[in-house]
């Protein structure tokens, strides 16, 4: 007996900034890591009915019916848009290719990033708890830099003060 | 590194930036810094028939951005940006004199539309990138003898997924015609994938597309070379002698914060290997 072979999508939703005004834009890097983890609105159905949709665009009945009975969305945070899906190992790159596409989630413009794809959803739970911290990492980094700044204001305030007693 | 050669200058004249474009730009870079891209080339396309040409001041990028101060915040963390023009050229007559845009620019490329502008781009070594309008249907027919020669020379073919996702069916039609035309004629050869993305929508992960690409029949062969030695010609143009003499280490794998492994250099490990022998070779002796 040889079981079901599938392959897993781990895929994030990208909402970039669309705003003109230079001003209130911050371009730091705290954005750009932000841009990773925001919220939508989508649940894991419906996001799985728009994909059903658009492959039907771009693959037309061909791609559909390869793909019409083992696709399903395992699993989906809204909180941080990040998302597995389950498809069929065969020409899963179809799968892919219509995730590019996407370029609007409920009349929002965003951008779907496929992160990685793997045989089992273990593999990909894994690596996305290993993109984590590293984001986290890179957040924290940015954050121990601003703290070390105050404590070293704090700190010449204290000698100030030393020096006038 | 992950390059992306084109990045569109929001321009197609000498007109200044107004801010709302310049805040376009910078969405675009700040996307394409989420999705991974660390050496972005930001790309002035100019009709050479339309628009005349200024004698001094030639790169409008490198002037608007005062050498790309105004994007500081984008350098600052490691970032790389180069500056390349397009020349768009119907009539080979007026696409004689390129050499003018060599000082100025990091990357040249050409986009011909006529079949006698792209023979005159594959018989120029001057020019590292031909690309294509992948918006419209071509009109005319890309043969091997032409690209091939092109190919011989070291010149890359350029492949923008711009009109791949875009909203129109057209577009993306003619994108998968050249897209198809250009892989068969050059045998998968001297290709490079970028993005030409108009708006930050329109950017994606390098790998989703070279995924997509490979699916259509488009082998990996050499991409992530192909890019990285546009971007050597483009470091060499102007930190080096002639192109060919340079002091220091691979410039488009220079490292932001100075550390750096023996292997990460050029032949850092065979040189490392060459150490372990003369090591071996000593204890045997003794």
């Amino acid at each position: 007996m040889v079981r079901l072979k599938s392959r897993y999508i781990l895929f994030e939703i990208i909402y970039p900034p669309t705003s003109t005004n230079i001003t209130t834009t911050s371009y730091s890097l705290k954005t750009s890591l932000k841009l990773h983890h925001q919220t939508s609105t989508i649940s894991g159905r419906e996001l799985l009915q728009l994909i059903r949709t658009t492959l039907n665009e771009t693959y037309g009945d061909f791609g559909s019916g390869l793909h019409a009975s083992s696709m399903n969305v395992k699993y989906f945070s809204p909180r941080t848009s990040t998302g597995i899906l389950r498809t069929a190992r065969d020409n899963f790159e179809l799968i892919i290719g219509t995730l590019m596409m996407i370029r609007s989630v409920q009349g929002k413009n965003c951008i779907v990033n496929v992160i990685h794809v793997s045989g089992t959803i273990k593999m990909c739970q894994d690596f996305l708890i290993a993109k984590n911290k590293k984001l986290m990492k890179l957040m924290d980094g940015e954050e121990d830099d601003a703290l070390m700044e105050m404590d070293t204001e704090v700190g010449k305030l204290q000698e100030d003060e030393d020096e006038e007693d | 590194m992950l390059a992306d050669l084109n990045i569109p200058w929001p321009q197609n004249d000498y007109t200044p930036l107004t801010t709302a474009q310049l805040a376009q730009l910078k969405n675009t870079i700040i996307t394409a810094e989420t999705l991974g891209y660390t050496h972005l080339a930001i790309n002035f396309t100019v009709n050479i028939h339309e628009i005349k040409i200024p004698g001094n001041d030639i790169n409008p990028i490198i002037k608007q951005l005062d050498n790309f101060e105004k994007l500081k915040e984008f350098t600052a963390r490691g970032l790389k940006f180069f500056s390349r023009i397009t020349l768009i050229i119907e009539n080979p007559n007026q696409g004689q004199n390129l050499s003018k845009f060599l000082g100025s620019f990091n990357i040249l490329s050409i986009a011909p539309t006529t079949e006698k502008a792209l023979i005159l781009a594959c018989g120029n070594s001057d020019v590292d990138i031909i690309t294509f309008d992948y918006s419209k249907r071509m009109n005319f027919y890309l043969k091997h003898k032409t690209v091939g020669g092109g190919v011989k020379k070291g010149i890359k073919f350029e492949i923008c997924y711009n009109s791949l996702v875009s909203s129109n069916s057209l577009e993306k039609q003619s994108f998968l015609t050249t897209f198809n035309n250009l892989v068969r004629v050059s045998r998968n050869q001297n290709l490079v994938i970028s993005s030409g993305a108009t708006s930050c929508l329109n950017l994606r992960n390098f790998n989703n597309v070279l995924t997509f690409c490979k699916n259509l029949g488009f082998r990996e062969n050499k991409v992530f070379k192909n890019t990285e030695s546009v971007l050597l010609g483009a470091t060499l143009k102007s930190k080096s002698y002639k192109q060919t003499v340079m002091i220091g280490e691979n410039p488009v794998h220079e490292d932001v914060t100075g550390k750096r492994n023996i292997k990460e250099i050029d032949s850092g490990d065979v040189f490392k290997e060459q150490l372990k022998r003369i090591k071996l070779n000593k204890q045997a002796t003794k």
